[in-house]
């Protein structure tokens, strides 16, 4: 065989074997840098009983009760296993807070998923540090385990065990709070849901959920009645709630007056003319400090 | 076909006999010996050097692997250099050249059977170490090794036959096998590691495309952490199917354009 011709058949070969691998490379380099595209509703239970988005030097916190054990999901910077140092796994934009005493980590497989037992840490302190709230039910003295698990590398959830086990049956069970989101803002201070499960708010009108916004200027609460309201109902909320100093749901109690009050539907919108700094009053009813 | 078994052969022949095979057998074993000491004196210690108390034996075994494949990063260059990068220019230097390149064969299946008899050798002595290593681990853990073992080797055996490619290469522009030697070197540490580095600091982009890069895969196939790498994020994780097909890829592209144009590098020598 002529050199010319072996020469040709070599580059021929070579640029038909590197052409179609490139083009397969560049698919698969594709698929490596998809974001995962993983949202924190997911692994948030359905029917939890107060959903919270928080945000806070430029983070997104998820705050979740549900059955009274709560639940954080927040992003995560980097993974690694977890060591004595609790600060390893501490969510970006917070920390495991003051935890300078024996904190012991024990790992736990949960319906397959790795679940990292951080024992003798106080979660109290740790949603005190990360999102500057404290739960009214968590005692600030109460040092307890916190449950740790990781989704894809991208985001950490913890909390206390009830609520770390609810939240993975969620995500496997598709029994996620995905379709609480309408309802949440996240480009806002603090925005949450709280189920009030057919709750009596006058009588004859009961109600299904409601919402707070809390924004620099305002707080719109959001009332979700189970029917629409009419004109009548709407006279008797406004009386009861423009005269109320305290106003109660169930367990809930709403510490403030003279809101601007309409409705739309099923929906009784109440605003309240205070900033996010003065929002203690609004979280009370939500059993939330801040 | 007998003509290029019979190359293959005798060049299989004399790399087993050279001083190269027999340093790198040295040298694998030392290194064997080595990771079997670290093995056994870390097992029970190596959660407590990690700062946890207990990690699941899943990830424990993963752990030990990743650690004894960290080798199978650097052993497959030093046996490339060895095998390969002497491999035509000391036919020139050690002028053989003159009584090979007449022999009535092609020159192309002198090439490829020179090239897979280095890569016989290199695999020869990856295979001892491989050997050691699910020897050790099994005992260890009580188990035999799981998929990403055969990952990580399927991808070792495709460095090997990259590494080997280029060295082949870069042996077949040379007339001195110490200029080969330091090229392959240079070019692996300096263009491909330090290169790396650099363009990640400076420009904040991950290299993909480098042959260091995607050779990492090797030690990712167990958990997805790139040791050459500062600015990755690390994963207790295996990487992603997708990532290691990739990596593969780049790998084979490495390789086949390597050894097109080290074949015609081979063709147009003369022996001057």
């Amino acid at each position: 065989m002529k050199p010319l011709i072996l020469k040709l058949i070599i580059i021929l070969v070579a640029v038909a074997l590197i052409v179609p691998t490139a083009l397969m490379a560049y698919d698969y380099y594709q698929k490596v840098n998809t974001p995962i595209n993983k949202n924190p509703f997911d692994y948030i239970p359905g029917n939890s009983n107060m959903v919270a988005t928080i945000n806070k030097n430029n983070s997104l916190f998820y705050v979740f009760d549900d059955n009274n054990s709560y639940g954080i999901v927040a992003n995560i910077s980097y993974n690694i296993v977890p060591s004595n140092s609790t600060t390893i796994l501490a969510p970006s934009g917070g920390s495991f807070g003051n935890v300078s005493h024996n904190v012991t980590v024990k790992t736990l497989i949960y319906d397959k998923t790795e679940v990292y037992e951080v024992q003798n840490v106080n979660l109290s302190s740790i949603l005190k540090s990360t999102v500057n709230t404290t739960l009214g039910s968590l005692s600030a003295n109460n040092t307890t385990n916190v449950f740790v698990y990781l989704i894809s590398n991208k985001y950490v959830v913890m909390g206390q065990e009830n609520a770390i086990n609810a939240s993975i049956y969620a995500h496997m069970n598709n029994n996620n709070a995905m379709k609480l989101e309408p309802y949440l803002n996240l480009n806002i201070n603090t925005s949450i849901y709280y189920n009030l499960s057919g709750l009596s708010v006058l009588s004859g009108i009961s109600a299904k959920f409601l919402t707070v916004n809390v924004t620099q200027n305002q707080s719109l609460l959001n009332i979700y009645m189970n029917s629409k309201i009419m004109p009548y109902e709407l006279e008797l909320l406004k009386i009861a709630f423009a005269n109320a100093n305290y106003s109660s749901f169930g367990n809930l109690s709403l510490n403030l007056s003279h809101p601007q009050i309409s409705s739309h539907n099923n929906v009784l919108s109440l605003k309240y003319n205070i900033s996010s700094s003065q929002t203690e009053a609004v979280f009370k009813t939500l059993n939330i400090k801040t | 076909m007998s003509k290029f078994s019979t190359v293959y052969l005798q060049y299989v022949k004399n790399y087993y006999r050279s001083r190269s095979f027999y340093l790198m057998l040295l040298l694998i074993s030392i290194i064997s010996i080595m990771m079997i000491y670290f093995s056994f004196k870390y097992i029970n210690n190596f959660p407590k050097f990690l700062g946890s108390s207990s990690i699941p034996i899943t990830i424990k075994e993963a752990l030990f692997y990743f650690l004894w494949t960290l080798i199978l990063l650097y052993v497959p260059v030093f046996s490339a250099v060895f095998f390969g990068s002497p491999a035509i220019s000391s036919e020139i230097e050690n002028k053989t050249a003159y009584f090979i390149f007449p022999l009535p064969i092609n020159r192309y299946k002198l090439y490829i059977g020179k090239f897979l008899a280095a890569f016989t050798v290199s695999f020869i002595i990856m295979i001892i170490y491989l050997i050691v290593e699910v020897g050790t681990l099994s005992y260890l853990f009580h188990s035999l090794p799981t998929i990403y073992f055969y990952y990580s080797l399927l991808l070792l055996i495709i460095f090997i036959l990259t590494m080997t490619s280029v060295t082949f290469m870069i042996s077949a522009i040379f007339n001195k096998n110490t200029y080969a030697y330091i090229t392959v070197l240079l070019i692996y540490y300096i263009v491909f590691y330090a290169g790396s580095f650099i363009i990640e600091l400076l420009y904040k982009i991950d290299p993909i495309y480098l042959l260091s890069d995607a050779a990492s895969i090797i030690e990712r196939a167990y958990m997805n952490i790139n040791t050459a790498d500062f600015f990755s994020t690390p994963s207790i994780s295996p990487a992603p199917f997708a990532d290691i097909i990739f990596s593969a890829l780049i790998m084979v592209i490495y390789f086949i354009a390597s050894f097109a144009i080290g074949l015609i590098l081979f063709e147009r020598k003369e022996v001057s």
